[in-house]
């Protein structure tokens, strides 16, 4: 019984290293469904940017400058290049100047969140 | 004692992965920074020296604006990536599930996933025009300087 039990805490043990192994590192290129929320939220940004007026508009762009800082603090050099080319992306693309109000409002609040003092 | 020798197996096994392999995309795993970290900015300038302290001194400030909860940002970043099918389930989720936060704290809104790498390569251009414009005023250019030589003399 001794055996068994010694048996499975071994393969325990380096089964649990094997497994995580696999899984996407947390925060990093790989973790694909946060690179894409990434780019979504930067994408916001940059609508947000573009939907305010010429004179919040550095203000805004302050902003998303030091939220692309953050997010190069706590997850690297790559996710705010993705950041930051998202932004830039949403300044510039076309959209539908309807939903301005929605991403002001969601900037706002992501401004809150992440960045009140 | 069984146990205490698979733990040290264990550790053993575990250990030339965080010898050798260093985290190169992620700091969210478990970690405890704060953007009122100074402390991270200060060990960058005393180890980097050279040029970069001056760089990093500029940024300090807006490493420390803020409660950024590197966490809660994932989550947030998560959830709004994994909702890709928001457009094909819309009705469904407004009928069932109105009130319910599909795509976490942040973005309510069905934001365009955004360009592949090289759309972002053209998108950073575009994002440090917008960035040198925001935050810099729009200084006139320098007046043309020439070379000594360049200015041919008057005739006498």
């Amino acid at each position: 019984m001794r055996t068994i039990l010694g048996a499975c805490l071994l393969a325990a043990t380096f089964a649990v290293p094997a497994l995580a192994a696999d899984s996407p590192k947390k925060g990093s290129a790989a973790d694909e469904e946060f690179m894409t929320g990434l780019r979504k939220i930067g994408v916001m940004t940059g609508e947000a940017f573009a939907c305010s007026t010429k004179e919040e508009q550095p203000k805004v762009g302050q902003d998303v400058l030091d939220l692309a800082t953050q997010v190069s603090l706590h997850f690297g050099l790559q996710a705010a290049f993705v950041f930051s080319g998202s932004f830039g992306y949403g300044t510039a693309h076309d959209f539908d100047r309807k939903a301005c109000p929605q991403a002001l409002g969601d900037f706002k609040a992501l401004r809150a969140k992440y960045l009140a003092p | 004692m069984l146990a205490a020798t698979l733990a040290f197996a264990g550790s053993a096994a575990a250990l030339p992965t965080t010898a050798f392999a260093p985290d190169r995309g992620s700091r969210a795993d478990g970690d405890s920074l704060r953007s009122g970290d100074a402390g991270l900015i200060l060990v960058q300038n005393r180890t980097r020296g050279g040029g970069g302290g001056r760089a990093q001194q500029r940024s300090a400030p807006a490493a420390n604006r803020g409660n950024f909860q590197s966490n809660d940002f994932h989550r947030n970043a998560v959830n709004a990536g994994a909702n890709r099918n928001v457009n094909t389930n819309r009705n469904v989720n407004v009928s069932g599930n109105r009130n319910v936060n599909v795509n976490g704290d942040c973005c309510h809104g069905n934001y365009d996933d955004g360009p592949s790498w090289g759309g972002v390569a053209a998108g950073v251009a575009v994002g440090a025009m917008v960035g040198a414009v925001a935050s810099q005023p729009a200084y006139p250019p320098p007046p043309p300087t020439y070379p000594p030589g360049y200015v041919t003399p008057p005739p006498y």
